[in-house]
């Protein structure tokens, strides 16, 4: 069901715990995830280039809280516009249909080689491996997913994929399959991905691309890139296939023309991504370039589900990254302890609300509930309280007998009774007291150091 | 069943109701409100990193094309979109509007200029293909000074006032700034895979 859980033990979000451990005592890794910070101060200038930020979070949110309520009468509306322009249109309820459409476009249009622009919904359905024992080859073209897909490793961050590598590590890289010199120099590493994927663009016979809007009045997909290989992935090959789910469909361009404005402010910090592109069905005749077929999948696998289920919200996603940019719990685990596609806030809720509790059921705790998410959110999705439902839902599911239970029911009881709860703490004030050392701090309790005082001391109580 | 009726049907299924009906938005609350476009585009398309240059009829546009290429130390082959290769281009210059044959500079005019972002909207067609603003190295882009609207809003306005919304042309691309990525190590490098130039030319007329 789930094809890209099965294989690595590191792309798996039930293996939370252990992963994170390992990525905290990661000192080449913080340095890299420190440096994604600068990406909240140059935010906070790109929001000042609108008159009134907030009021533009407002309208982004209703335009997706509209278009949510009406996914229905949109998507029909929407198709029927598409195939009036010559798209293909093709539905798929679960991972093996998208992968099995695709093959079938692929075989029969006899494609050999496949370029690939940022497309998030093919790594939820592990194409890459799909089409690769089907002896297709792929070839990713965004410089980000380009370098994980060489070292073979799952992304880290929607939006900059490779943002837990250093230039020593894409340099080494780089010098092992382009056969070139070393070089630290992030320009002439960029140039060389140029020169050697540019010819992979020209080879290719197929083109997939992801969608980050679908526009029901024209049956339009619109894609935002900044390298330009979205552009190229959709101009070149003779075949193009867009995978995109239902939820990301909209009215009309006045409502593309306001999310753009939010989308990549919020994403990478810019007025407004390099290149917009906006697909609407297949080369025309007499055209000099684009594709001699256009197909559009429509994923549904979960989203019907999750928006008949209290964490709807989180289908108001936009993919921006903004919440892991922000998250205190991203900036010291890096992205790939959450298992799946999705890092951060908002893959910590979509993950655990697609997979289910008991795979990725401990992601919902990868949180402070400090709200910094929430407040940056460009569709006002509440992501602490989405991920407090799904902690609750959680216990409620979990076996009477559970450690964590058994601690959480009693807790709730003393936190509910104040008599008892004021006796707790008068312990716990003692033993503090009497644990303490000279500088006033408590290290341990009784020499164990367990929990809050691996990392931490508490101050001796007064 | 089908994957389609069995998705629709799902959707028909769950009623929601999350939006607000008597929403409107107000688009002058949110762009800034500058008065003169023209110089407006010009500031942002010079934040997008764009050289931007003005010139007033034809000879001067082969002046300013001479000196990019030539500051450029690119050849005189340029990749010119059909729609414009019968202007007056300088003999001086190998025109081709057919099959992109590595050039490095493609010549374009655009549909319009948007001021709010200094973006560049292109429509495709049989004589404004795609690949000639992004295959080359370099991009040279014509854009006259009255096709200047404000906001990305007023260009799709400008498009529908010739085109039916549920008949579009295959392609509509707003460009702002040569490519670029910032992949590794959140460091902004110009020209990934498109142009590593552009070069806005703003005329009077064409």
């Amino acid at each position: 069901m789930i094809p890209c859980l099965k294989k690595k033990m590191l792309f798996n979000p039930s293996n939370f715990k252990k992963n994170y451990n390992k990525n905290i005592n990661n000192p080449g890794l913080k340095k890299s995830l420190f440096r994604s910070r600068k990406i909240v101060d140059s935010r906070k200038i790109a929001i000042k280039s609108v008159s009134d930020f907030e009021l533009l979070r407002n309208y982004s949110s209703e335009i997706k809280n509209n278009s949510i309520s009406n996914l229905y009468e949109l998507l029909i509306n929407w198709e029927k516009n598409a195939k009036k322009n010559g798209t293909i249109v093709h539905w798929a309820e679960n991972y093996e249909d998208v992968n099995k459409i695709i093959y079938k476009i692929a075989k029969k249009n006899k494609v050999k080689n496949v370029i690939k622009s940022k497309s998030m919904l093919t790594e939820e359905s592990g194409l890459n491996n799909y089409l690769k024992k089907k002896k297709i080859k792929v070839t990713e073209t965004d410089l980000g997913e380009y370098i994980i897909q060489n070292s073979n490793e799952p992304p880290s961050h929607i939006i900059a994929p490779a943002i837990h590598k250093s230039k020593e590590e894409v340099s080494e890289l780089f010098s092992r399959i382009h056969k070139q010199k070393i070089t630290n120099n992030i320009e002439e590493l960029t140039q060389q991905a140029r020169e050697n994927i540019r010819p992979h663009f020209f080879n290719a016979d197929m083109g997939i691309t992801g969608a980050n809007f679908l526009i029901s009045d024209s049956g339009s997909t619109v894609i935002v890139t900044n390298e330009g290989n979205g552009r190229m992935t959709n101009t070149l090959p003779k075949v193009h296939v867009a995978v995109t789910s239902i939820e990301k469909c909209i009215s009309n361009f006045e409502e593309l023309s306001l999310m753009l404005r939010v989308l990549t402010r919020s994403a990478t910090s810019q007025n407004i991504s390099n290149y917009i592109s906006i697909t609407t069905g297949k080369k025309k005749q007499k055209e000099l370039d684009g594709p001699k077929e256009f197909h559009v999948i429509l994923m549904d696998v979960g989203r019907t589900k999750i928006l008949e289920s209290d964490t709807w919200e989180i289908l108001k996603c936009i993919r921006c990254g903004a919440c892991m940019n922000h998250c205190p719990v991203y900036h010291t685990i890096g992205g790939h302890p959450y298992g799946w596609v999705y890092p951060g806030p908002m893959g910590a809720i979509l993950n655990s609300s697609l997979l289910g509790n008991k795979i990725a059921g401990d992601l919902p705790y990868a949180s402070t509930l400090c709200n910094q998410c929430g407040v940056v959110c460009p569709v006002k999705i509440p992501l602490p309280e989405l991920m407090v439902k799904l902690r609750n839902k959680k216990f409620k599911s979990m076996n009477i007998f559970k450690f964590e239970k058994i601690i959480l029911t009693f807790w709730s009881f003393i936190s509910k009774n104040p008599s008892i709860f004021n006796f707790f703490v008068s312990i716990t004030r003692k033993i503090l007291k009497l644990q303490a050392n000279k500088k006033n701090y408590t290290p341990s309790i009784f020499g164990l150091k367990f929990g809050w005082f691996i990392k931490r001391f508490l101050p001796k109580p007064k | 069943m089908s994957a389609r009726s069995n998705i629709l049907k799902k959707l028909k299924n769950i009623k929601l109701s999350h939006g607000k009906k008597d929403f409107k938005i107000d688009v002058k609350k949110i762009v800034p409100n500058f008065k003169n476009s023209e110089t407006f585009f010009r500031a942002k398309s010079i934040e997008n990193n764009c050289i931007v240059e003005t010139a007033k009829n034809i000879d001067e546009i082969n002046e300013k094309i001479l000196n990019f290429i030539q500051a450029n130390n690119y050849s005189s082959d340029l990749f010119v979109w059909p729609s414009i290769k019968t202007l007056n281009f300088s003999p001086k210059f190998k025109i081709n509007s057919k099959k992109y044959n590595n050039e490095k500079v493609g010549v374009t005019s655009c549909f319009c200029g948007i001021a709010e972002t200094g973006s560049l909207m292109f429509v495709s067609s049989e004589a404004t293909p795609m690949s000639q603003s992004l295959l080359p190295e370099s991009h040279i882009a014509i854009v006259r000074r009255g096709d200047i609207v404000r906001t990305m809003e007023d260009g799709f306005n400008k498009y529908f006032v010739e085109k039916s919304i549920d008949r579009l042309d295959r392609q509509i691309c707003f460009i702002s700034g040569p490519s670029r990525t910032a992949d590794i190590e959140l460091t902004m490098v110009i020209g990934v895979h498109g142009p590593k130039r552009l070069l806005t030319l703003i005329v009077d007329d064409l």
